[in-house]
């Protein structure tokens, strides 16, 4: 009797302990099912649709998003380099090549909104505020540290995400989503 | 040990249901999500700013460089009319039915007179609406769910002084007006 009690607890107690941190740790990872990648950049053209997938759904629930629509825009983060190691606040990295046609885009490290909004360093970029090369590429640096030319400020020891934002862009399908040209993220020194 | 084994392999496809059914639950019984906040904030049927760079801010991804409104719209009792105008580089319109999903969109390029006027019914009010179409709607946008409930969001580029000075008149003049 006690046997089969404690065999009953113990298998209760493994599926909704291993249940419910499997559902976690799926919605926590940077690239949840659903996701597209391109290069070092992630993004979810479905997310938020109809067509969205159960993952994408629980995440925007939970996080409290309201995600850019197919006629608005799309998304992309990055927290790994093009060389596939993780960003580091400590390193200085130069985002380098053509970007996808847009109207509108802005970049940003992870601040959250209110953070930096009005602040001094540029922590908002956006596509009327960079100088573009002479065959319409851009290169910006990211860094805590202030560089020459385009530059985005991110804080120094946080864990590093930039997220680029293309607006009224016929990328938002999925299929148009992988083929985008995106631009690559090079290491250029770290300190420490 | 076979015992042990049939003991792991129950658990584990147990694991197996319960992630699944925390995975359905969670939109339905999330308190944080973006519709819960805004139905905190404010009632049906009025503009409700989202996006706020002083306090937390509403909306999780929310770009800080654009201005967020949101009317939560019920078509019990009619349809929803919504409307605004102005002069900014850029603004873009999500409608999301009951179930948190993004059913329609478009931005400033779409629209008749850069003016934001759009008309989200059932498909039945719709109808009823087109055939005898009221002067008002003559440029509007129709936008057809099925759901009772829903959140149509404006979004207004904002990235410095005068172009949110101007975003903000953008969001203060639209509309969310019930049409019984």
């Amino acid at each position: 009797m006690i046997r089969v009690l404690a065999q009953t607890i113990a298998i209760v107690a493994l599926a909704f302990g291993l249940g419910i941190w499997s559902v976690h740790s799926v919605l926590e990872t940077a690239q949840r099912p659903g996701s597209i990648t391109v290069g070092a950049w992630t993004a979810y053209p479905e997310a938020g649709t109809p067509a969205g997938d159960p993952y994408s759904k629980a995440h925007i629930a939970r996080n409290g998003e309201l995600p850019l629509g197919a006629g608005e825009g799309l998304v992309f983060t990055a927290t790994r380099d093009s060389a596939g190691a993780s960003l580091s606040g400590d390193c200085s990295y130069v985002i380098e090549g053509q970007i996808p046609p847009s109207r509108l885009w802005t970049l940003r490290g992870n601040v959250s909104t209110g953070q930096a909004a009005d602040g001094v360093l540029p922590s908002l970029l956006h596509s009327r505020r960079v100088i573009y090369r002479q065959d319409g590429s851009i290169r910006i640096h990211v860094s805590h540290e202030a560089k020459p030319g385009n530059w985005l400020h991110v804080p120094p020891s946080a864990r590093p995400a930039i997220v680029f934002s293309f607006y009224d862009t016929d990328l938002a399908s999925a299929a148009r989503a992988r083929e985008a040209v995106m631009p690559q993220i090079l290491k250029e020194s770290c300190n420490g | 040990m076979a015992r042990l084994l049939h003991l792991l392999i129950t658990g584990l496809v147990g694991a197996g249901i319960v992630h699944i059914a925390v995975l359905m639950l969670i939109p339905s019984r999330a308190e944080g999500d973006a519709f819960s906040r805004l139905a905190r904030l404010g009632p049906e049927f009025t503009f409700i700013k989202a996006s706020n760079p002083v306090a937390a801010p509403v909306l999780a991804d929310a770009d800080p460089l654009f201005a967020v409104s949101a009317c939560r719209f019920s078509l019990e009792n009619g349809l929803v009319h919504a409307r605004a105008s102005g002069s900014v580089p850029f603004w873009s319109v999500s409608i999301f039915n009951g179930n948190g999903e993004n059913i329609y969109s478009f931005n400033d390029r779409n629209s008749a007179g850069g003016m934001v006027d759009l008309a989200v019914g059932t498909p039945v009010q719709i109808i009823n609406l087109r055939q005898d179409l009221p002067e008002e709607f003559l440029r509007s946008i129709f936008v057809e769910t099925e759901t009772e409930k829903g959140t149509i969001v404006l979004r207004a580029f904002a990235p410095d002084g005068d172009a949110k000075a101007a975003a903000a008149a953008f969001l203060a003049s639209a509309q969310c007006e019930l049409i019984e």
